[in-house]
């Protein structure tokens, strides 16, 4: 996972070096080893069944808690650490790193919970949540290399009257994802909610 | 995203829209009952009799409450499946039949063995779930050995019916043929000289005929005397005994009536009776 760093400072240009790209994406690095690590242990619950773990399995439960778990935090720690304005809690670059993890880890453990099935309002919140990441990873990796200088942040002092323009609109146009973004997670938080509770009623509480 | 101190998540559209999907939900549910839950189709596998007015639980629709129970309720799954099926039902109380047998010790539910939204032509016999070796032990079949911890499906592939885990063969070669080291040299009884706990630690009696027969060397091997497979032998071929040789000491006997040397020759020494 990616610790969040108290210690960060501003960050530093954006310089070519020769670090790979996941040098350059730590946090899609830590994803994928956590990926790798979930799909390795879930591998060998499919190798003692034969088959996938069902959703209503010890490990398809305990799969879609986890994932779901994770992406809670992912909604929640970053919007609220934004809230703070002291370093106290690690810096908002780290979190951001930390909601990029969470927000890939946790979705594809919902996935192999799913066993592939994707019925009713359960196959809904998967689309849903496969939505969200990609809305995430849209806003992370495209609108995230609009440089915050417009809003007087590092390197403003550069930026003539139609550079500062020009950036504003693309900030603006940032804002605007973010009304999807946050929307659509919302619905799917609470697809998922009903799901659960429905889960509950027909399944898990069975007697 | 800070406004007026809010956390980024709190955003009304988000709970606007949110609430349109609850709405949307409950008006579902309303207008074609609970399908929106449905893990996935019911068998559509049908009985020649129908049970409980459908010949097959895909007749029932979305009629969910015929089998779930509210968590609450004092009545059970197992209750609603056994309202229907019957004959299932006397054979557990009578403690008769599959049934019967399989539940005089344990007393899994119904939906542990039998699952269902399976698909129209998925399996109502699951294996996985709460069936375990020791219930299998029921059977003639019993599960010992390697045999009680390998996947059931190892043995009951595609098995989607009682009549496809009753036509499961139950003769060690139907599904060990491929492991035979013997090349089938040795027959097919296994279970002479290998157990359930491996191939490894066989044990091997031939006390039907001493194998040495008096000699101080271990000089025959199981092709000597049984070139055909241990099912048959022949003593021919083993240093004196030429066709010719017992032929010229057996005066009066064809060769068709000595190849039987065991049934006078019991040690393998000479004389006979």
């Amino acid at each position: 996972m990616a610790a969040p760093d108290a210690s960060r400072k501003s960050p530093a240009p954006r310089a070519r070096t020769r670090r790979g790209t996941l040098g350059h994406l730590p946090e899609l690095a830590y994803a994928l080893a956590a990926i790798v690590a979930v799909t390795a242990l879930y591998g060998l619950a499919y190798s003692q069944a034969s088959a996938f773990p069902t959703a209503s399995s010890l490990v398809g439960h305990g799969i879609g808690i986890a994932g779901f778990i994770l992406m809670l935090m992912t909604a929640t720690l970053y919007s609220l650490r934004k809230l703070r304005t002291d370093a106290r809690w690690g810096s908002t670059a780290g979190w951001l790193k930390f909601h990029m993890v969470t927000g890939l880890v946790g979705p594809y453990m919902v996935l192999l919970h799913t066993a592939m099935k994707f019925n009713g309002l359960a196959g809904l919140t998967m689309l849903l949540t496969v939505v969200v990441v990609v809305s995430g990873i849209v806003g992370r990796y495209l609108y995230t290399r609009v440089p915050r200088a417009a809003q007087g942040g590092p390197g403003a002092g550069d930026a003539g009257p139609e550079a500062r323009s020009r950036l504003l609109k693309r900030r603006k146009r940032l804002a605007t994802w973010h009304t999807f973004h946050v929307p659509l997670t919302w619905v799917l938080f609470i697809a998922a909610f009903i799901h659960v509770v429905a889960a509950l009623y027909y399944a898990t509480l069975q007697r | 995203m800070t406004r007026n101190g809010r956390p980024g998540f709190f955003s009304p559209t988000g709970i606007a829209v949110a609430a349109v999907l609850v709405v949307v939900v409950v008006a579902l549910t309303v207008l074609l009952g609970p399908v929106l839950f449905s893990p996935g189709s019911l068998n559509a596998q049908a009985k020649a009799a129908p049970l409980g007015g459908v010949a097959s639980h895909a007749q029932l629709g979305n009629h969910c409450g015929a089998c779930h129970t509210a968590p609450w309720s004092s009545q059970t799954m197992a209750d609603k499946c056994m309202a229907c099926h019957k004959d299932i039902s006397a054979e557990i109380s009578g403690k008769t039949g599959l049934h019967g047998a399989l539940l005089a010790t344990r007393t899994p539910t119904c939906a542990g063995c039998h699952p269902d939204h399976h698909g129209p032509n998925g399996t109502l016999t699951a294996l996985t779930g709460s069936f375990s070796a020791d219930m299998h032990n029921s059977f003639a079949f019993k599960l010992t050995g390697k045999h009680a911890t390998i996947a059931c499906s190892a043995c009951h592939a595609n098995a989607k019916s009682l009549q496809d885990f009753q036509k499961t063969p139950q003769d060690c070669n139907s599904c060990h043929a491929k492991d035979d080291k013997h090349k089938g040299s040795f027959g097919t009884q296994c279970g002479s000289c290998h157990n359930t706990s491996g191939w490894g630690g066989a044990s091997f009696n031939h006390d039907i005929f001493p194998v040495n027969h008096g000699s101080n060397q271990q000089t025959a091997t199981c092709q000597t005397c049984h070139p055909s497979g241990t099912s048959t032998y022949t003593c021919f071929g083993c240093h004196a005994h030429t066709q010719s040789n017992v032929v010229g000491q057996h005066e009066g006997k064809s060769l068709s009536q000595l190849t039987n040397c065991i049934q006078c020759h019991k040690g393998g020494s000479g004389g006979g009776g």
